[in-house]
């Protein structure tokens, strides 16, 4: 754990939950991209998006913590992920500001975390009213990791 | 011991180094065979001095010793005006494989391995000794198994041995290799000036650049035909010039001979003939056909497997083919060909070939077919099951390769990049196998189909044809499995919708509609995918899945469309594994296979000398009847006034002759016997060959299974015609006969 430096989050909505990830995995955030689906592929996956002239997975993370899917707003955008080379979109309700906060600030996960959610949630931390949930960015993209046929 | 830190420079030398290896490994195989070619030692000589002084600058001490070592052993020969002998050649294949490992662990951990190598420097100093006090050595015994070639055959024995760093794969060295001029240093020098190194990186960049150009190009097309503007309509035009051209100059840097594949091949055949005890000749043609690196890279394990398997079971031991009629030293022969939009490489041997008893005896005691089964089963299909997992018909099975075992993984290996290998048993004089490759993987033509709204690409290359339905009364159901009678043959249908688990609610198949279905063809099964709609074929970028969605095997990556939407691209083989299209091998299956590669053409069959052989119909202009006086002759060719042109004249009988002989080397006799010749005129680019034959037999419909290809030089392969073995003639080769001719004539 790096102490000094300050840890720069961009906060996003997914349903009624304010989640964060690390400013550092975000390459970009887009608005509304048309989308491909990809039939067979785990529920999570919503579907192939053209970044200009990559093709990116684009992951619907409501299901990760079990809300309805539903269909997608004009508020809802893309936030593009890098993930060590490749990119992958997670798409959220509403971005929020970039907050920066303290290494110390932030907070293992209560151990009352309902377990379906707790492998997605790095830590949390606690700004104004809200409590913001840290997204392990891995583990998200790890479930839709589909396993190659033998 | 120096420990580099500069990694670019520390490259540099890496790849350096393993060219002049190779080249320098090259000479000495050919030393072997003629151990005072000059060209040859100079190489040698130029190598291993060049390596020292790179190895000077870069202060790798001992690499340096020991390639000083070589070169003056080199140099002592050269100057002597004598000849390597046995030991002493032995003794330099083993500082080139010494060397190259150094060279692999100095790119690893960016130093010279620990190791001592002064016995090996020892060794070739003594030799520079022997020399010099003149002394004589006895060549040693060919049978004897050699330090070096154990080493070389390391990456199929599992366990090696490894007391010194060892030799690296001989794959490993093909990445390097990928990168390099394969020429050899003499011609290196020269193309220096005209030629620069890229990295690799940079050039798949620069083509993914050019595939986003490809895709702009495209959406450009859209726009131009929305807007209906003549402005729009010429800047698309020259966008897609620009474009076209760009794309072809790009995939050409991609494009590597595959010579660069095969200049291993020479010193691995050499080294486990060697071990095996057997004599094997090596024969390269078509070296110069060019295929996208990366294709290069994808079939280098398939095309050892072959070669090995092919010295291993294929060619028997000299004596046993003595007994056997032939000559001792066996001939295996690789040929690079295109083909229609696909490379082609062949690899023959004319060893033992299968024996099909065996085979079916084989197949039936192991339960890989049933008894009934083998009954309905031709000889083709027979050979086709060594291709199945686990199965070698070797009697006894080395552990170098199984005739058989792995043979599974060379199909399936082939079949991840679009290819596919096929087998042709000549029982008792041989084996070919086929392996047939698409040119490139980056831009690909594709058929765009529908399904639920959805578009998605098919592959040309797996696509066979298109067959519209007005209705869904056609589809006949075996119990609950669609089958279409497709020429009578019965074709297994999967509905696209459902391989997907689409909705099928907006769309019921059962209901009175028109549908498509694409008859697909993977390596082994063909099935017709039935789609909702077909819309057009388009050039489309390959672009890979994210890693999460790898695992879904019916897509082989997705791509952009013109309109900036995303498609999936459909796997046919994956989609064939999601349909259990023969999922068990069954003779249907299999003629359903060969079927795709019949079709009806029109053939004219003709005879000359004492084989039948067959054109096309539509590669003959016209039939002539010529006296034999009207042949005039310019040196030892042939030619006739025809048209007020001159047509070169090729003999048939004498462009195609046994392997074995030399071709060309007796003076073709002027007919006398009869006062006419039989001509067949053959038109090709406005350039006109007559071909001499003997008797014009018929014209005939015949079904042509290309899969047999040609046994002997002019005959591009082998059909049964009418019951009788016939060759097809191979014009391209009549072709380039004649126009040697007439270049010969006019200088």
């Amino acid at each position: 754990m790096i102490e000094l430096a300050d840890l720069q989050i961009c906060t996003l909505r997914i349903g009624p939950l304010w989640c964060g990830i690390a400013i550092d995995h975000i390459q970009e955030i887009t608005g509304h991209h048309q989308l491909t689906p990809v039939p067979l592929a785990p529920a999570v996956v919503s579907g192939l998006l053209n970044l200009r002239g990559h093709v990116i997975t684009a992951f619907d993370i409501r299901t990760c913590f079990a809300l309805p899917v539903r269909e997608l707003s004009e508020r809802s955008c893309h936030v593009v992920i890098r993930r060590r080379k490749s990119l992958v979109s997670f798409i959220v309700d509403d971005v929020g500001d970039v907050i920066e906060v303290d290494q110390h600030a932030l907070d293992a996960p209560p151990s009352t975390l309902d377990t379906r959610i707790r492998p997605y949630v790095g830590g949390i931390l606690d700004a104004d009213a809200d409590v913001i949930l840290l997204l392990n960015v891995d583990a998200i993209t790890a479930i839709a990791m589909v396993s190659a046929p033998s | 011991m120096t420990a580099f830190d500069d990694p670019d420079t520390l490259h540099e030398f890496v790849e350096e180094a393993m060219a002049i290896l190779a080249s320098v490994d090259d000479a000495l195989v050919a030393l072997e065979l003629s151990p005072r070619d000059p060209e040859r030692l100079k190489l040698v000589f130029r190598g291993f001095h060049n390596l020292k002084g790179t190895c000077g600058w870069m202060s790798f001490a001992k690499l340096e010793a020991l390639t000083s070592a070589a070169e003056q052993l080199v140099d002592t020969i050269r100057s002597g005006d004598d000849a390597f002998n046995r030991v002493q050649l032995r003794a330099m294949f083993d500082a080139v494989d010494t060397s190259r490992a150094w060279v692999r662990s100095i790119e690893k951990h960016g130093c010279e391995p620990s190791d001592d190598v002064s016995g090996m420097i020892a060794r070739l100093k003594e030799h520079v000794a022997d020399k010099t006090r003149g002394a004589a050595l006895e060549p040693i015994s060919s049978a004897t198994p050699e330090r070096a070639s154990t080493d070389a055959v390391a990456p199929v024995t599992p366990a090696r041995t490894a007391d010194v760093a060892p030799p690296p794969p001989a794959q490993d060295l093909l990445d390097e290799a990928g990168s390099r001029q394969g020429e050899t240093s003499d011609t290196e020098d020269a193309n220096r000036s005209r030629s620069v190194r890229v990295d690799v990186a940079l050039l798949d960049h620069l083509m993914n650049q050019i595939g986003e150009l490809v895709l702009v190009r495209n959406q450009a097309a859209q726009f131009a035909e929305d807007a209906n503007s003549r402005a729009m309509k010429q800047f698309h035009q020259r966008l897609d010039a620009v474009t076209v051209a760009l794309q072809d100059c790009i995939m050409r840097t991609r494009m590597q001979p595959v010579s660069r594949l095969w200049q291993q091949y020479p010193r691995m055949v050499r080294d486990l003939s060697l071990e095996l005890g057997k004599q094997v000749d090596l024969r390269m043609q078509g070296g110069e056909t060019e295929l996208d690196r990366t294709l290069i890279e994808a079939i280098q394990d398939p095309l050892m497997h072959l070669l090995r398997n092919a010295i291993d079971h294929g060619i028997e031991s000299p004596q046993e083919r003595v007994a056997c009629g032939k000559s001792a030293t066996g001939t295996i022969s690789l040929q690079a060909y295109h083909e229609g939009g696909h490379v082609n490489i062949a690899v023959s041997d004319d060893g033992r070939g299968i024996d099909i008893q065996a085979l079916r005896t084989k197949a039936v005691t192991d339960g890989v077919i049933a008894d009934k089964q083998l009954d309905t089963m031709s000889d083709a299909d027979i050979v086709e099951l060594i291709f199945l997992p686990q199965f070698s018909t070797a009697g006894t099975v080395t552990g170098l390769s199984g005739r058989g075992v792995g043979l599974d993984v060379v199909r399936e290996n082939l079949e991840d990049i679009g290819g596919s290998v096929t087998v042709f048993n000549r029982p008792g004089c041989g084996l070919d196998f086929t392996v047939r490759i698409p040119l490139t993987l980056a831009i690909i033509p594709a058929l765009l189909v529908c399904a639920d709204r959805v578009r998605y690409a098919i592959p040309q290359v797996n696509l066979v044809e298109i067959i519209w339905l007005a209705s869904t009364a056609r589809i006949e159901y075996v119990y609950n499995a669609p089958t279409y009678r497709l020429r009578g043959e019965r074709l297994p249908l999967a509905f696209l919708r459902d391989l997907l688990s689409l909705d099928a609610s907006t769309h019921t198949p059962s209901a009175d509609g028109e549908l498509y279905i694409a008859v697909l063809a993977t390596g082994d099964y063909r099935f017709g995918l039935v789609v909702d709609d077909v819309l057009d074929t388009n050039e489309i970028v390959v672009k890979p899945l994210g890693l999460e969605l790898r695992g879904l095997d019916c897509y082989a990556g997705a791509t952009v469309l013109g309109d900036g939407t995303v498609a999936l691209i459909l796997d046919a083989s994956g989609l064939a594994r999601q349909a259990r299209v023969g999922l068990t091998p069954h003779s249907q299956t299999t003629t359903a296979q060969q079927e795709l590669v019949q079709d009806k053409h029109a053939m004219l069959l003709f005879q000359a000398g004492h084989s039948r052989f067959a054109v096309h119909l539509a590669d003959v202009s016209r039939l002539e009847q010529f006296t034999a006086t009207r042949i005039e002759r310019v040196g030892e060719r042939e030619y006739l006034q025809y048209r007020s042109a001159i047509l070169p004249l090729v003999r048939v009988d004498h462009l195609v002759r046994e392997r074995r002989t030399r071709p060309r080397t007796s003076v073709p006799p002027i007919t006398t016997e009869t006062d006419s010749i039989q001509v067949i005129v053959h038109e090709h680019d406005e350039r006109y060959v007559g071909l001499v034959v003997d008797e014009i037999l018929d014209i005939v419909d015949s079904t042509l299974d290309t899969r047999t290809q040609g046994t002997r030089d002019g005959v591009a392969g082998t059909a049964i015609i009418r019951g009788k073995i016939t060759e097809l003639l191979d014009l391209k080769r009549a072709r380039h006969v004649a126009q040697t001719h007439v270049s010969t004539t006019n200088t």
